[in-house]
This record gives C-alpha cells, sequence and structure tokens, in this order.
C-alpha cells in the first residue's frame, strides 16, 4: 500500500467508530442464550431435571403464545423489540463519526481531538481580549467551532478581535474539515475577582 | 490503528437489529389485525400437531429422546465457538518488528544478512524526545501493521491550552530526526489528544514557541 492510500485508511479508521463495544456485547449475550439452549438439550437428552424450561416445553409456549397473551399485550412486546431492533440497525449503518479532525502532510498523519482545539482555541481568545479562560467556552463541532466570550462588568471586549485571532489560529491547524468559526460576546458580564 | 474487522461488526450488528426488528414488527402487526391473528393460531396449532410427529420420528432407541437434541446441542456448540472467536478477534495489529530485511527483499541494498530492527527502538527513543516538550502531559509509541505494512503510532496527550499545531510541528520535527538515524520512512500517525491525565494536569502556563 502506498503512504497516502495508507493515510487515507489510517485517518478513516481513526475518525469512525469500529462498534466493537456493541458487537462484543452482542456477540456475549448470543453466547450466553446459546450456551443456555445447549445445556437444556443436552440434560433433556440426558433426561435430567431442566435448568429453567425443558426444550419441549419452550416450542409448545412459544407456538401458544397468540392464544396465551392479549393481542395488545403482543403488540406492545412487538414494538419494543422492532425499536432495539431499528436502533441496532441504525447504529450498524450510521458513520459514528468521532469527534476529532485530521489533517496529513507527506510525513506524517495526524488525528486531533476537538477538545484540544477548543482549549486552544480558548486560550488563544483569553489571551488576545485579556481575559480569565474560565469566562470563554469553545465548542467544538464537525464544522464549526463557536467561542462564546463572557466579559468582566464594565469592561468591553473587542469582537473582532478575537473572531480574527480564533481565525488565525484555525488556518495555522489546517484541519480537515474546515472549521469555520463564530464568537459570541454573551450579553451579561462577569464581577472581576 | 488496530485491525479490527470493523465490516464484519456493523455486518453483526445489521443482522441482529434486522431479526429483532422483523420479528418484533411481526408479530405486533400479526397481533394487531384480527384475521392474522386467527391465520397466526392456526398455524401454531399446526406446528404443534406435526412437531409431536417430528419428535416421536426421529427418537432414538437408546436414549428414548429425539436427536434433534444433539443437533440443538452441536448447533449452539458451533456458533459459540464462532462467537467467541469473533470477540478475540477484534483489536490486535500490535507486531514487534519495523523493518525486516532479508537477502532476498534487498537485492539493491546488500546488507549481508537479515536484518531486523524492532519497534521498541522507535518507540523509546520517540517518547525520550516528546517527554522533553512542555505541552506533553504523557505520550506512547507503538508499532502497528496497517495493510501489511508496519506503521508507528504517536499518541500524546496535551497540557490544556496547547496548541496542535505546535506540538504536531514539534513531533514531525521528531519523526524527521528518526528517519535520519533508521535510514527511510516508515508511516506515522500522530494522536493529539485531551486524555484523562490533560484534566488533572495543569494548564499551560507559557506560549511554546514552534521549533523550526
Amino acid at each position: 500500500m502506498t503512504t497516502p492510500a495508507l493515510y487515507r485508511r489510517i485517518l478513516r479508521r481513526e475518525t469512525h467508530s469500529p462498534r466493537s463495544v456493541l458487537a462484543i456485547a452482542l456477540a456475549v449475550v448470543l453466547v450466553l442464550v446459546f450456551a443456555w439452549i445447549g445445556t437444556e438439550s443436552v440434560l433433556a437428552l440426558l433426561g435430567q431435571s431442566r435448568l429453567l424450561v425443558a426444550p419441549v416445553d419452550a416450542l409448545a409456549a412459544v407456538l401458544a403464545l397468540p392464544e396465551s397473551l392479549a393481542p395488545a399485550v403482543i403488540i406492545a412486546a412487538g414494538v419494543v423489540v422492532a425499536l432495539v431492533g431499528l436502533v441496532l440497525v441504525l447504529i450498524a449503518v450510521l458513520p459514528g463519526r468521532r469527534a476529532r479532525h485530521i489533517s496529513a502532510t507527506e510525513r506524517t498523519a495526524v488525528v486531533v481531538d476537538n477538545a484540544v482545539i477548543a482549549s486552544a482555541l480558548a486560550r488563544t481568545a483569553s489571551r488576545r481580549a485579556n481575559i480569565d479562560p474560565n469566562q470563554i467556552v469553545v465548542t467544538v463541532g464537525h464544522r464549526t467551532a463557536v467561542v462564546s466570550v463572557r466579559p468582566t462588568s464594565g469592561i468591553s471586549v473587542d469582537q473582532a478581535e478575537i473572531d480574527n485571532a480564533v481565525r488565525e489560529q484555525l488556518d495555522a491547524f489546517g484541519l480537515t474539515p474546515k472549521l469555520s468559526s463564530t464568537v459570541v460576546i454573551e450579553k451579561s458580564g462577569m464581577v472581576a475577582a | 490503528m488496530n485491525n479490527t474487522n470493523r465490516g464484519l461488526n456493523r455486518r453483526g450488528i445489521l443482522l441482529f437489529g434486522l431479526v429483532l426488528l422483523a420479528a418484533g414488527a411481526g408479530a405486533a402487526v400479526a397481533a394487531a389485525v384480527p384475521e392474522w391473528l386467527e391465520g397466526w393460531k392456526s398455524l401454531s396449532a399446526t406446528v404443534s400437531d406435526a412437531s409431536s410427529d417430528v419428535i416421536d420420528g426421529t427418537t432414538l432407541d437408546g436414549v428414548e429422546q429425539s436427536w434433534i437434541l444433539i443437533a440443538i446441542a452441536a448447533a449452539c456448540l458451533v456458533l459459540i465457538v464462532l462467537l467467541v472467536v469473533f470477540v478475540f478477534r477484534q483489536g490486535h495489529g500490535h507486531v514487534r518488528s519495523l523493518v525486516t530485511e532479508t537477502p532476498a527483499s534487498a537485492v539493491d541494498r546488500p546488507t549481508g544478512g537479515s536484518v531486523v530492527i524492532d519497534g521498541r527502538v522507535a518507540e523509546q527513543a520517540i517518547q525520550h524526545a516528546l517527554d522533553g516538550h512542555p505541552g506533553v502531559v504523557s505520550s506512547s509509541v507503538s508499532t502497528y501493521l496497517v495493510g501489511g505494512t508496519p506503521a508507528l503510532t504517536v499518541s500524546v496527550n496535551v497540557r490544556r491550552g496547547v496548541s496542535p499545531h505546535e506540538v504536531r510541528v514539534f513531533i514531525d520535527d521528531t519523526v524527521t530526526a528518526w528517519d535520519a538515524v533508521l535510514g527511510r520512512e516508515v508511516p506515522v500517525l500522530i494522536q493529539i489528544n485531551a486524555g484523562l491525565a490533560t484534566r488533572v494536569a495543569k494548564p499551560a502556563r507559557t506560549s511554546i514557541p514552534a521549533v523550526e
């Protein structure tokens, strides 16, 4: 595999969930169910007493379902089961994007956690506005970074200046997908410590 | 950067989901439509009658039980083995050697024999260099096989407020220096994270200039 193709493969895998936890959980559930069914079969075969339900009784109970349960109960249970199934289908089909951004040069490939981007932007904004970092909240999404600044009461904050600083820094990062920034100055100020 | 079979994970989850969806929706719809419910009841009765015939027909003389039970137990065992293999197939991809040269693979670069460079050589050299960076709380370097090619993963936890660009430039320089030592380029993935260590660590107090 050539290096660019290798990096594309690595970066795609790094930015999408492998769905391993769910797949393993479902596999464990199935193992337990099959282990139980297998044990019941062997016990019945040897004429031993059952664990919970003997296979013959289980079959009879399943076949008697429409008789033994009220239609409303069957409908409710069916809907619940179908919804769980629908959630699983969606999890299998949706991309499962992780909160990360990527960038690749000819030499290395990089994945950056969104939290790292957010804290770097917060520090930039805090320095440019000469404000405590605790008064700045940065939210980094897939394509947008929102910097919300809570100014100290009585001291005005230059929105355009912060905007420029944040934009400059994002350009320097050179991330994919590109982040567009918005700087919001909160209406209410904060009493200086 | 492991080699988990993600397609298989998703296909497995999809199959499980579709079975639940079909069974649940089927039962709910059948129970909601009176004619279908009657049909379901009569079908159950038919299967119930037929099943006792089948059980009688398949009974083994020695044990007085149907051999279908043996088939079920065997099928369960096979499925359990497959599922356990599937679970333990997750992850992996770690390799020990970063570079392997045999006389046959390096015809144009005579080495006079086989050369193997252990991944830990790179891991320790790069990690030692990274720990000198004040913005890095912790780091780990490991060797993985990606598509048949050994590649290095450099994973760093950075302090709050540190520019990922600066850290990246620093790591790139380290990697370039490592290339010169190794004499060839291996693919490198850099992960810049804000892990638990970041939350506990003190924020960066000074701006760290990028190493040019």
